[in-house]
């Protein structure tokens, strides 16, 4: 449980950051927490002023007139609490909007290893999750501010209370009349009070950690229902969902986990919900308490009626306003764990990129890259994914990489790209070590087509520019290059097209291949001294296909470029070849030398294409 | 889109919340007859304390009686707490069991084209709204209705009260309700004309959010820079957003002006002449106390009234757009259909009959009068550029898309004779795209649990398939998880592994028709031979369709089709086709150029 101290540290780095979003948001909340706090009390003083009028039989026109003065307040008070309520919905909401994005921009700056830990997707997931727990920093900011309408409220009323510890002179009371004349009788009132708020706090406590609990419990359970609810409804997954009825697993599935979150969700509400409804007991027992005393005093004459009414009215106030006070200050306290989720993965830091040599600029193209010894294995295995490659890439050239699944060559490129560091060795790029390298710079140099490449919903244009320096012509000439000009020639809006229809625009679908022929598009349009290009045509008919091959001289130019495929073909037009085999490079040369040796594994390989096209 | 009334659907939901638990609505009806009693009480209170204490009473039966009273009072209030927690957990738990998970069933049962096409995907995503989260749609209708319910009869039970002492005051009261209700409806119509663009600035900002924090994404994120084209996505999309939000709150914001104004006026108005009632001794202090307690009542419930009127509205929307996709025309056979269990273990025929296939809002066929016969037993590779129709062809033969005109048959009978579920079992289809579920290994193959997957035929097929040896290396071996989902240590296979666990799946499933979309795209070449030389073996027994860009696949097929546009351009095997020297002879010579023994000089005629 975070200490008092503690706490206080948090809201106040909680209001800091409020400020820095919006420095009228803050006194905005603290003034409309004035404002509210303020308003029942006037009904509660002119109230009882009304009545003690009438009892003493006072005219119309006084009564009166403390009507008009109750009304003028309450007015001025209710029409700026509305004004006021008004200004700060608007900021809450842009503020929790705000939060949102943050989340997602941190994403966006993580190291990519950090990316596939499975910490790091557990605090994404949390932090999302905490947000929407806690409502966000709007909705904070709003807690403080009942806060401090609490704080505010307890004092109004605690003057008030205060006639309640008057003595009356009076001529010869009886014992029972001089006891109740006794401050002390109120003294009594308050020590109950305040006994009844202790056990208030002890039990809203209890309920606030059973609550925080449950929450942490079920960030796995919940993470795991989304996802299912994904596998119901997301069209993607629907033909294998269908054709190889996968169906029952799936309500399995859910139902288990939902009959998992129900289970605690209940024993939650049984053990929280008695705990609440003793705190409404305590509550009652004091209302009690305080209409008898304070009724006692009004019959043996001490006080008056309308005091009666003012009395119980403050002293419920300032049992509330402290007990919401406690029930704010919980509830806070609670949301500032959520909070420090989303703060935390903020915090986090990233390892890997920092290097600061800037790049030099050279209009040549000659980019030196080599692998030094290296060896790498993913974070969350030992098993060596590539032992002790080193190879130098010829500049100009275009590189060849073949090899079986699981031989390394994603990884290699991988790696090649820093989305790792090497786990052994060294990469070089002109003989100094790229992790010296600032990153951004360093990215700059090389393009890649992966093989699970991702378009996002935006235009085409969009696409194949990465929303960067919009060149229509560039962009369409690339496009051309990789073969669809008739495709968009036929496209009403043409590169301004949307790509899906995420959002109800008049956006298209695009098939595997034209997927493919945009992203070799974007990779080119980038035009770096380094293109890398992982299967990019396992998804094109012959004729696509071919077109690439040949063209593949014109669309990488002088540019230093590597081509991974399973189609061997390619083999012929690179300038040389690696061959990749568990991790090892156990092969290189060019197609004609690397045919020579009969027993290798690019013979086989080979051999095992080539001959359905040589019948 | 079908529209069901405000009640219509408040019954609807509550129906099903019944037929989920049937003590609900005694819960429901206690509730309301204690929030009822709670402000009355309330107002009672100080009304008889005052009585007691101007007609002089003793001090014990003072106790007495306001002991009594606040008993009774704090019992109502302990009661309905403690029920008012429970129903709010019972809303919740009628959200996820009789409404969350049904929307998901639906999701997984409907027909495909529901799912894929842009209308069907609209109305999922509209009725998802609906079931999401606590403070929209169902729970929303749920949380909302009661209190609706019991501050209408407050209003009614409160100011016939009033009435009975002056009426005046009462009209006032009503006007302020009118005014209310005008104001708040003429918010919400401007909320719904600004509904749809509010939606689409907020699912793009989700998009933008949600596709940031994708891992598939990361890795071109990167490489492309393409932080910034995201942030100002986000950054833009907010502002949207926020504006039109805070205009339909500008709106709801004169609302409550008018509300206010109205108590301002309520107030001079029922004091006024409640003071002048008693000076004039038409009532009494206490009558005068107790009315004042109820006049603020009345605003109490009038403004619980509106609130929750507006929410109930607004929950009725979303309601109705669930209902409108939970009553989807399934656009499948849900019936009883021909016997399919005596087709499984035979070689079948399979017969397109003038077959044509339009997409929705697309201009032209994609597939136009297709008149294919496959003979049982028959091996088909089905060739053609993209964009063709071949995977559109699959997608019609499986049963997911029905035929726009014409019919297709299986062993003679017409696909839309079968149940359409049962008719799934005669396919086992391996598509380009590959999908796997967060599941072990085995249930991606069997798609079923532990207890219904047969774990020595998993063992054969992934023998078959070439992916045992990795499988063996794995602790967990086929009971591996893949992907971190749901368990930690989950693995992830590579994109060649991937279509061997694709090609172990439809092995498993041993249906008697095979369909391979692109199944060696991402296999190495030797591991794509090893799929050439099982092939034979693989599809004894049935009838299979080969779709590949790999031309050496068509050598073991019986016959290829040539696909273009939609419509068969050539047909025959290898042979045959290259002595025609026509679409398919040139595709193939294009393809082995690079293969010749010999290298032919680089043709740079575009084709």
């Amino acid at each position: 449980m975070t200490t008092k101290s503690n706490i206080f540290k948090k809201i106040h780095a909680v209001i800091k950051l409020s400020n820095k979003a919006d420095r009228f948001y803050f006194p905005l909340v603290i003034l409309k927490s004035l404002v509210t706090a303020t308003l029942p009390f006037v009904a509660i003083i002119f109230s009882a002023l009304i009545l003690d009028g009438f009892i003493d039989g006072l005219g119309k026109a006084s009564i009166m007139a403390y009507v008009y003065q109750m009304i003028i307040l309450s007015a001025i008070l209710l029409l700026s609490r509305t004004t006021l309520n008004f200004f700060c919905e608007q900021k809450t909401n842009l503020i929790n909007l705000r939060l949102d994005s943050e989340i997602s921009k941190k994403t966006l700056n993580l190291d990519f290893e950090q990316l596939e830990s499975q910490i790091i997707k557990d605090k994404i997931s949390r932090a999302s999750q905490g947000v929407n727990s806690s409502g966000g920093i709007g909705s904070f900011i709003n807690l403080l501010g009942v806060a401090i309408e609490n704080i505010i409220a307890f004092i109004y009323s605690f003057i008030l209370i205060s006639a309640i510890f008057n003595r009356v002179d009076l001529n010869n009371p009886d014992t029972v009349t001089k006891i109740f004349n006794n401050p002390l009788v109120g003294v009594g009132l308050m020590v109950l009070i305040v006994i009844s708020l202790l056990l208030n706090f002890t039990i809203l406590s209890k309920v606030n950690k059973l609550q925080y609990k449950l929450f942490e419990d079920n960030v796995f359970t919940n993470r795991l229902f989304a996802y299912f609810t994904d596998a119901s409804l997301d069209y993607k997954l629907s033909k294998e969902v269908r054709l190889y009825h996968v169906n029952k697993l799936i309500s399995d599935s859910m139902n288990k986990y939902a009959l998992i979150f129900g289970k605690k969700f209940h024993s939650f509400v049984s053990a929280s919900g008695s705990m609440i409804s003793k705190v409404g007991l305590l509550n009652h027992i004091i209302l009690f308490s305080a209409y008898s005393i304070i009724g006692i005093k009004a019959l043996l004459g001490l006080i008056s009626v309308g005091s009666v009414l003012l009395l119980v009215s403050a002293i419920t106030a300032f049992n509330t306003a402290i007990t919401d006070f406690i029930i704010t200050m919980s509830t806070a306290s609670l949301q500032i764990k959520y909070l420090s989720l989303y703060e935390e993965y903020l915090e986090i830091n990233t390892e890997m990129y920092k290097g600061t040599l800037p790049i030099e600029k050279r209009n040549d193209s000659q980019f030196d890259f080599e692998f030094r010894n290296v060896s790498f294995h993913y974070p969350n295995t030992d098993e060596m994914i590539l032992k002790n490659v080193s190879m130098k890439m010829e500049i100009g050239k275009k590189l060849a990489i073949v090899g079986p699944n699981g031989a390394g060559k994603t990884t290699f490129i991988k790696l090649l790209c820093r989305l790792y560091d090497p786990t052994k060795g060294e990469i070089l790029l002109n003989g100094i070590d790229i992790r010296k390298y600032d990153y951004k710079e360093y990215i700059n140099l090389v393009s890649v087509v992966f093989q699970d490449f991702r378009l996002f919903s935006s235009t085409i244009k969009d696409n194949v520019t990465s929303g960067q320096r919009e060149n229509d012509e560039k962009a369409l000439q690339y496009l051309t290059q990789a073969g669809l000009k008739a495709r968009i020639e036929k496209l009403e809006n043409g590169i301004d097209t949307y790509l899906y229809s995420n959002f109800g625009e008049q956006g298209i679908e695009v098939s595997g291949g034209e997927a493919q022929k945009i992203a070799i598009a974007r990779a080119l349009y980038k035009d770096t001294p380094l293109v890398i290009l992982d299967e990019p045509t396992s998804a094109l008919d012959p004729i696509s296909e071919y077109e690439i091959y040949t063209k593949f001289d014109t669309l990488v130019e002088n540019k230093t470029a590597i081509y991974i495929s399973h189609r061997m073909a390619s083999c012929r037009f690179c300038d040389s070849i690696i061959v990749f085999d568990k991790g090892k490079i156990i092969q290189s040369g060019n197609h004609d030398e690397l045919l020579c040796n009969t027993e290798g594994l690019y013979y086989n390989m080979w051999s095992a294409q080539a001959k359905y096209y040589n019948t | 889109m079908k529209q069901y009334n405000a009640f219509q659907n408040t019954r609807y939901v509550y129906s099903q919340a019944n037929s989920y638990n049937k003590k609900y609505k005694y819960e429901l009806l206690l509730t309301f007859f204690l929030r009822l009693l709670i402000p009355i009480t309330a107002s009672f209170i100080p009304a008889v304390v005052v009585y007691l204490i101007i007609n002089g009473y003793e001090i014990k039966d003072f106790v007495l009686i306001v002991g009594l009273i606040v008993l009774i009072y704090a019992l109502i209030n302990y009661i309905n707490t403690y029920i008012s927690m429970a129903i709010d957990l019972e809303n919740t738990f009628i959200r996820t069991f009789a409404f969350y998970i049904l929307l998901c069933e639906k999701g997984r049962n409907t027909g495909y084209e529901n799912m894929e096409f842009e209308a069907g995907r609209n109305k999922l995503m509209k009725a998802s709204g609906a079931i999401q989260t606590n403070w929209r749609g169902i729970e929303l209708l749920l949380k909302v209705f009661p209190l609706l319910i019991t501050s209408f009869v407050g209003l009614l039970l409160f100011s016939s009260y009033i009435l009975t002492i002056n009426f005046t005051i009462v009209l006032v009261l009503v006007g302020m309700t009118i005014m209310n209700l005008l104001l708040n409806a003429y918010a919400r119509k401007y909320e719904k004309r600004t509904e749809e663009e509010l939606n689409t600035y907020r699912t793009k900002l989700k998009y933008f959010q949600n596709e940031a924090n994708k891992l598939v994404n990361a890795k071109d994120i990167r490489i492309y820079k393409l932080e910034n084209w995201f942030y100002k996505g986000i950054k833009f999309f907010t502002k949207k957003f926020s504006s039109t939000i805070m205009k339909q709150i500008s709106h709801y914001s004169l609302a409550n002006f008018s509300d206010s104004l109205f108590s301002i006026g309520r107030d001079l108005i029922a004091y006024t002449i409640l003071v002048a009632m008693v000076i004039e001794g038409n009532i009494s202090v206490v009558q005068f106390t107790f009315m004042i307690g109820i006049v603020v009542g009345f605003s109490v419930w009038l403004n619980q009234f509106s609130t929750n009127f507006a929410r109930f509205k607004e929950a009725n929307i979303s309601v109705n757009n669930y209902r409108d996709y939970i009553s989807l025309d399934d656009c499948i056979n849900n019936e009883i259909g021909e016997d399919v269990e005596p087709l499984l273990d035979k070689k079948l025929t399979i017969e397109f009959r003038n077959v044509s296939f339009t997409y929705p809002k697309a201009e032209k066929p994609t597939i136009s009068n297709l008149n294919l016969k496959i003979d049982a037993g028959e091996k088909i590779a089905l060739v053609g550029i993209n964009g063709a129709g071949k995977t559109t062809i699959v997608k019609l033969l499986s049963g997911l898309y029905r035929p726009t005109e014409g019919e297709i048959l299986i062993n003679g009978i017409p696909s839309d004779k079968f149940n359409t579920h049962e008719y799934f079992n005669l396919f086992g289809v391996i598509f380009q795209d590959v999908n796997t579920f967060a599941f072990t290994i085995a249930q991606n193959i069997s798609g079923k649990s532990d207890k219904d997957t047969d774990f020595e035929k998993v063992n054969k097929v992934l023998e078959k398939s070439g992916l045992a040896e990795k499988i063996s290396l794995l602790p967990e071996k086929e009971n591996t998880h893949l992907t971190q989902i749901i368990f930690d240590k989950g693995i992830m296979l590579s994109g060649g592994e991937l279509q061997k666990l694709m090609l172990s799946r439809a092995l498993y499933k041993n249906a008697p028709i095979l369909v391979l979309d692109e199944p060696t795209s991402a296999l190495d070449p030797l591991a794509e031979q090893a799929l050439y030389l099982q092939y034979n073996s693989l599809t004894e027994n049935k009838t299979s369709i080969f779709i590949s860009h790999r031309l050496s696949s068509t050598q073991f097929c019986n016959r290829i089709i040539y696909l273009e546009d939609g419509a068969i351009q050539e047909m025959g095997n290898h042979k045959e086709l290259m002595k025609k020297a026509g679409k398919y002879s040139k595709m193939f010579e294009i393809q082995s150029q690079y293969y010749k023994e010999n290298k032919k000089e680089e043709n740079e005629n575009d084709y």
